[in-house]
């Protein structure tokens, strides 16, 4: 009989189907043509036409192979991965690595999905946290060789203190830039508001008074005009590129023109460039420091009054050090010409001190949060890494077989380590590539919720996110790049180190792979706990410090305000030469306004952060001498206005004015500070106004005691203040509170309109709810609570998975044993417990350590945290049962699985 | 009754009738592929022919939709054999088929009678 099958296999060849399967139809047609071919014999047939017959069955050459593509699922040849070792294929040998590790990941698309996801989330978080890492703390300032600059702070910074004592008089900062022989250059700038005036719709414009040296040091040159010369003589200006699209439409031929501010002309010599915003961010418009006098008559001469900043540039190889040692005897001279006032500046504190420019922007404490996320999110991707890690090791214990094979077929233990180390990588970069786009995506996110500290008042910190461009370049990408490669090796190396040690006999022998696998790597297995026990101590640590976090935040949003910040508007009312009448004529109208309840001037309001201070005396007091208060000048209603409650004696009244006796209200904590035990009523103190402290005030007499309430931050707590009465003037007003029921826009327009009747230069600024500042002061605690919470809830899915994942596998490894127990008597309850027991000794174990690592790390969020300390026990406690509950969910799951297995099947499954 | 052009029949039949025909043919015992292939043949005295090459890759479409079963059998003496049966779904299917099948063709000659006969 003839042999059927190479006609037949001729057909399918194209087809590709699995082998077993094209084997099978081989034999069935050629039975069929053997039966075709014994009847046409058996009818008569010579043997040439049975033939012909039988092969007019398979009906040409394309039918068969056309009808069986419908049904026959083909399967895409797998290439040959050439086991070579020689350097002339490498880049050969890495494309088919590459093509053939996509292929296998595509295979299994829920577990690259997982993957992939887990590392996108992992490495874009990173991203965005470093995003805003590199534009604040890495990213060179654009300007003409930013490490040479340097910020001269007059005595060491205080952040805490709004940066006060660190600001130059104009003879002091002269004095070091005539003295020192480490700088090439020094200048100085403040930046304050001022108003727009002498058109009709006044504006407030952030002016930047700035020494000649100020533009060449930093290198920044006009596009339009020049910039400052020492022969200025205070009566120019310049023009930021905005101001000057926004007013001026971007005309050339501004220069020579006027523009007025605080109702004093000026002369437009120049436009800077784009993106320049002096050193706020904000800045609008320039003034020479020589037209300080026009607006403060003193303000040159006057060593005591301090009121800018300086910047330096370091000479060509003159190290921070040296210049900073240089200080030591400058500051000596400075102090021998300008003697500092008594108890201003501590002896020790008077050496100036040099800080690099960038690191001079940021606020320690802002720089501090940033950093431990960056470690926060960092750990929340280590603990990613060991999930992937986790599934590559379950699926490399299911794919011994094939590297056995491959091993068996003359692959190097390096070529199999590369093959699987080039699918992490592979993993890891497409999770990294969706990590940029997460991190797009996320740092607009980020910013939103970013720490405020946009104040009126302008320290060296604030206004940080004006200052920085927060934005991807090429340094962020690199880093995600980095990042993802780091990534890929870190969770790729350890299963692709263990599948390459591999027992070629004993992996070939077993079963299929994958069922049979677990039971002979208790060594795997014992890896995968140790991954998970890892995750779990990480995610306990992050888990803590979310912990602690929100528990400050909690904290600092119960603490008592003293003030009732509900349907209070707070806005700045300020012209510098408006007169005591102004303010009480603008209240008198702004009260009578429709649905405002009370309303009141006064120099500070709670929360600015800042506040005007004073050194006071105390009658027949000798031990108390020039004590620090906050000083606050306030009409009699502020205290109506804000809801702060009187606690003894009274407050202002209108009759409290010029010529009547002057009078004092002390805050609790002053009463207590200065009158422990004693009636502070009646009692008579001499106050000393900033700058000088040196004004002589008469005695002024203490007639009630209020609340406490927070000018500073709200960490602080209640330091002691003075009130003084408005209409008994000794500082100038600028803030305007009402308390009404009416919206913020409707009342801000009407407002404005009372204002603008009185004086049509005056424009209303930083207009905000109470509700809102306080939002703003929380907000860095906010801040870092929200995005460690978020790094943490991701960390504690990822372990909760993790414990899943291992459980699980060990139950289905371990169906068999289960079973024997089972047949052998065991209770569905032994087995659960036996299961829940492996569980949650890993998970305890993993617990424990977390609580050590908590323990030793959570020291370093001591300077963010309010309230709580950086090992409250409540919280580590309350975070370790978190955890046990959620292992215990994660075990439970596998465990019910467990107590189902059927003992018969079981059994005979091997 | 001239017999119809081959190839025509061929997809005519593979458009429906076809199935119908395997899934009957199956319904009273399991049968092997050229079983099958010369019952239909002699049952309709040549004028339906099925070649292997159209008849094995509906077999196996049925199989797969889980209508048919194949199985290999042996017996003694002789070299295996694939038997197909008519499964439980099958079994319902053909009912169905038959049904739709019969009002076609009532609904084809009731059509088609010549109109003065």
């Amino acid at each position: 009989m003839p042999d059927w099958k190479p006609h037949i296999r001729q057909r399918l060849a194209r087809l590709q189907i699995a082998p077993t399967r094209e084997q099978a139809i081989v034999e069935e047609l050629a039975q069929h043509l053997d039966d075709c071919y014994a009847e046409s014999l058996s009818s008569g047939a010579t043997e040439a036409e049975a033939y012909q017959r039988a092969v007019a069955e398979l009906s040409g050459k394309e039918l068969l192979a056309r009808e069986l593509q419908r049904v026959e699922r083909q399967v895409a040849p797998e290439p040959l991965i050439h086991g070579t070792n020689r350097r002339i294929n490498m880049v050969a040998d890495m494309w088919q690595d590459l093509r053939f590790g996509a292929r296998t990941l595509l295979k299994q698309p829920g577990f690259t999905l997982i993957a992939v996801l887990t590392l996108a989330l992992g490495i874009g978080a990173n991203t965005a946290i470093f995003t805003v890492v590199n534009a604040l703390l890495l990213r060179p300032l654009p300007y003409r060789q930013p490490e040479q600059l340097v910020k001269v702070f007059r005595t060491p910074p205080d952040p805490t203190k709004g940066m006060l004592p660190s600001i130059w008089s104009y003879p002091r900062f002269e004095m070091l830039r005539r003295q020192n022989r480490s700088f090439t250059q020094v200048a100085g700038f403040n930046q304050s508001p001022y108003n727009l005036t002498g058109t009709d719709a006044p504006e407030q414009l952030w002016m930047e008074m700035a020494s000649d040296g100020y533009f060449p040091l930093l290198g920044v040159n006009t596009i339009v005009g020049r910039t400052f010369t020492a022969e200025d003589a205070g009566e120019v200006a310049l023009l930021g590129y905005g101001l000057w699209q926004r007013r001026y439409g971007g005309d050339p031929q501004v220069v020579g023109r006027t523009i007025e501010l605080d109702k004093l002309a000026f002369t437009i010599v120049g436009v800077l460039p784009p993106g320049f915003r002096g050193q706020s961010g904000t800045a609008d418009v320039w003034l020479p420091m020589m037209a300080a006098p026009r607006f403060v008559r003193t303000i040159l001469t006057d060593p005591d009054d301090h009121w800018f900043q300086v910047i330096a540039r370091l000479k060509d190889g003159v190290a921070l050090a040296q210049a900073q040692a240089e200080m030591q005897q400058v500051s000596a001279e400075i102090e021998q010409k300008y003697p500092s006032p008594p108890d201003t500046v501590p002896g020790n504190a008077k050496v100036p001190v040099l800080e690099p420019f960038q690191s001079a922007k940021v606020d320690p404490a802002l720089k501090t949060s940033f950093l431990l996320l960056l470690a926060a999110v960092g750990l929340a991707l280590l603990i990613a890494c060991a999930n992937v890690a986790n599934l590559l090791l379950a699926r490399a214990a299911a794919r011994r077989r094939e590297f056995a094979l491959r091993a068996a077929l003359g692959a190097s233990r390096l070529r199999l380590l590369r093959q699987l180390i080039t699918e992490s990588l592979l993993l890891s970069m497409v999770g990294g590539a969706f990590g940029v786009l997460l991190a797009r995506w996320g740092v607009p996110l980020l910013m939103s919720i970013r720490p405020r500290d946009n104040t009126q008042f302008w320290t060296s910190y604030s206004h940080t996110f004006d200052f920085f461009t927060v934005n991807l370049d090429w340094r962020v990408l690199g880093f995600n790049f980095a990042l993802a490669l780091l990534t890929g090796l870190l969770f790729g190396l350890l299963p692709a180190l263990q599948s390459s040690f591999i027992n070629i006999n004993e992996a070939l022998k077993e079963g299929a792979g994958g069922s049979g696998a677990g039971f002979h790597g208790p060594r795997k297995l014992s890896v995968r706990n140790v991954l998970v026990g890892g995750e779990i101590a990480l995610s306990l640590a992050l888990l803590v410090g979310a912990g602690l976090m929100i528990n400050s935040l909690l904290r600092l949003q119960s603490v008592n305000l003293g003030f009732a910040p509900e349907n209070l508007l707070t806005m700045t009312v300020y012209s510098r030469d408006a007169k005591p009448e102004f303010y009480e004529q603008a209240l008198e109208r702004v009260q009578a306004l429709p649905g405002v309840e009370a309303a009141s001037f006064s120099r500070n309001t709670p929360l600015l952060g800042r506040y005007a201070r004073a050194v006071i005396d105390i009658e027949g007091r000798a031990d108390i001498n020039r004590a620090g208060v906050g000083f606050h000048s306030v009409s009699p209603d502020y205290f109506k206005t804000l809801g702060i409650a009187l606690l003894r004696g009274r407050v202002f009244t209108a009759q409290d004015r010029v010529g009547a006796p002057r009078v004092a209200l002390l805050n609790q904590a002053a009463a207590e500070k200065f009158f422990p035990g004693e009636d502070p009523i009646g009692k008579r103190i001499r106050p000393y106004v900033t700058p000088k402290y040196q004004t002589a005030e008469p005695y002024i007499e203490i007639v009630g005691v209020v609340a406490d309430v927070p000018y500073g931050r709200l960490e602080e707590g209640a330091a002691p203040d003075l009130y003084v009465s408005a209409l008994q003037p000794t500082d100038q007003m600028r803030m305007l509170t009402v308390r009404s029921g009416i919206d913020t826009a409707a009342l801000t327009a009407a407002v404005q309109r009372e204002v603008l009747r009185l004086d049509r230069n005056i424009p209303l600024t930083a207009i905000q709810t109470m509700k809102e500042r306080v939002a703003d002061v929380t907000s860095r605690t906010r801040f870092i609570a929200v995005l460690l919470g978020a790094f943490a809830g991701l960390a504690l899915v990822l372990a909760g998975i993790g414990v899943y994942g291992v459980m699980a596998y060990s139950v289905s490894a371990r169906t068999r044993e289960i079973g024997i127990r089972l047949a052998l008597g065991a209770q569905p309850s032994d087995v659960r417990n036996l299961v829940i027991g492996q569980g949650m000794r890993l998970a305890l174990v993993g617990i424990a350590a977390g609580l050590l690592t908590a323990f030793a790390v959570t020291r370093l969020l001591r300077t963010v945290l309010f309230g709580v300390s950086a090992t409250d026990p409540p919280t580590f406690a309350g975070i370790a049962l978190l955890l046990i509950c959620v292992a215990l969910t994660a075990c439970w799951i596998p465990a019910r699985r467990a107590t189902k297995v059927d003992p018969i099947i079981a059994l005979r499954s091997e | 009754m001239s017999p119809i052009n081959e190839q025509r029949l061929d997809r005519e039949l593979k458009k429906g009738s076809a199935e119908l025909l395997i899934l009957s043919l199956l319904e009273a015992r399991a049968r092997h592929g050229y079983e099958i292939r010369k019952l239909i043949e002699t049952r309709s005295d040549g004028v339906l022919k099925f070649n292997a090459a159209s008849l094995y890759p509906l077999l196996y479409r049925l199989e797969k939709r889980g209508w048919i079963e194949g199985k290999w059998v042996e017996k003694a003496g002789q070299r295996r054999r694939r038997f197909y049966k008519l499964t439980k779904d099958g079994r319902k299917v053909l009912a169905a088929q038959r049904g739709i099948w019969e009002s076609f063709v009532a609904a084809i000659n009731r059509v088609a009678r010549p109109e003065n006969a």
